[in-house]
């Protein structure tokens, strides 16, 4: 399973976005686009173009699924849903990147060290 | 308002299944993000992405992808019903070009009176066909592939499937009942052309007024009209194949596993 979703890693900062959104609740693609604009205090904004392109692979590759929202007063409004595959590859994401997080860490002291 | 219909003009030069896909979708966030984000940058998104998806993404959009069937394997009927109705549209609107280039054709011939009463019920009969093919509906009592009036919505909806693949394969004149086979539309408009073309080439002089010096070039208007013909003869039996393949996938969902 964990091999898996390793296969889909790493994963470029738009799709992880995307898909950090989606881990709290189903969205619909403005949604989602102000939730990550939220996420990063307004520094990484995506746009539709980008963001449709990013969601049709991601659902081919079955990380989201399209959810059909009952009494929804505007049809152009699609909802999106994180598959439990999909968080397991952000789960891999996160952990790979506290591992490059942690090894940063290691790496860096150093240098501040000298330079204090 | 302008930069509006810009906005839209650009999400239509996006390959037709992308299109269909999200374009109402992102004409519905230009609506509701250009006042905060400004026009710019959203036409920009707009204009990288239109690159994006004919250089990049080309080969993935003329052979996409089923989605992989999660949730119930509901994406994958969604997918096919979206690939089959994406084709089922592009079928009829050549449909709509092969009886209007039909009509121009005919008109150009060099016929002494082009319109008679057989010639009129033949044409009306055409605009019917296309009318009523191009809907997918059909009364229920007529019923050749039909499952029947279930009152089930479910049911509806597959009855309508059924109606539009006996509508492309009536204009295809693909379609036989009783080992007769039925003539659509699209069948008519090409009798129509082909017998006035026939007279015209027969010198048949009754009926024409004889311009030899035109003549070619209605011969090569009904080559042309002859390989349009079986162009959309494709088109519309790969739409028929896909609502084919939807229906089959929506059997397949409803059918109870026995084991």
């Amino acid at each position: 399973m964990n091999n898996a979703a390793g296969n889909f890693l790493p994963l470029s900062p738009a799709i992880l976005h995307i898909l950090i959104s989606l881990a709290g609740e189903d969205r619909h693609g403005y949604g989602i686009m102000q939730e990550v604009a939220l996420q990063s205090d307004g520094q990484y904004k995506l746009g539709p173009g980008t963001l449709y392109d990013n969601l049709q692979r991601l659902l081919d590759q079955g990380l989201v699924s399209e959810v059909n929202r009952k009494g929804e007063e505007d049809s152009r409004r699609r909802y999106y849903r994180l598959t439990s595959l999909g968080k397991r590859v952000v789960n891999a994401e996160i952990g790979r990147l506290e591992g490059v997080f942690r090894q940063a860490k290691v790496h860096l002291r150093p240098v501040k060290a000298a330079k204090s | 308002m302008r930069i509006r219909s810009l906005y839209c003009f650009l999400l239509r030069l996006h390959p037709a299944q992308f299109r269909n896909k999200f374009e109402d979708q992102m004409l519905w966030i230009f609506d509701e993000s250009v006042a905060t984000r400004g026009a710019a940058s959203l036409l920009l998104d707009v204009f990288i992405s239109l690159i994006r998806q004919w250089v990049l993404r080309s080969g993935y959009w003329r052979n996409p992808r089923p989605t992989m069937a999660f949730d119930g394997g509901t994406a994958l009927t969604e997918q096919l019903r979206r690939n089959a109705e994406t084709l089922h549209r592009r079928a009829w609107r050549l449909n709509f070009l092969w009886g209007a280039c039909g009509l121009v054709i005919y008109l150009m011939l060099p016929l002494s009176s082009h319109w008679n009463w057989i010639v009129l019920m033949m044409f009306t009969k055409a605009a019917y066909s296309y009318l009523k093919n191009r809907r997918g509906r059909r009364p229920l009592e007529q019923g050749f592939l039909s499952i029947g009036s279930s009152p089930d919505a479910l049911a509806t909806y597959r009855n309508q499937l059924e109606g539009k693949l006996d509508g492309l394969r009536l204009w295809n004149g693909s379609m036989t009942m009783k080992n007769i086979n039925l003539i659509g539309g699209g069948v008519l408009v090409l009798l129509i052309v082909l017998n006035a073309a026939m007279l015209a080439k027969l010198h048949y002089r009754p009926y024409l007024e004889i311009d030899r010096g035109r003549l070619w070039q209605f011969s090569i208007g009904v080559v042309i009209l002859a390989v349009y013909w079986l162009f959309m003869k494709r088109c519309n039996d790969r739409a028929a194949k896909a609502i084919q393949q939807e229906i089959d996938a929506m059997d397949e969902l409803l059918t109870p596993q026995s084991d």
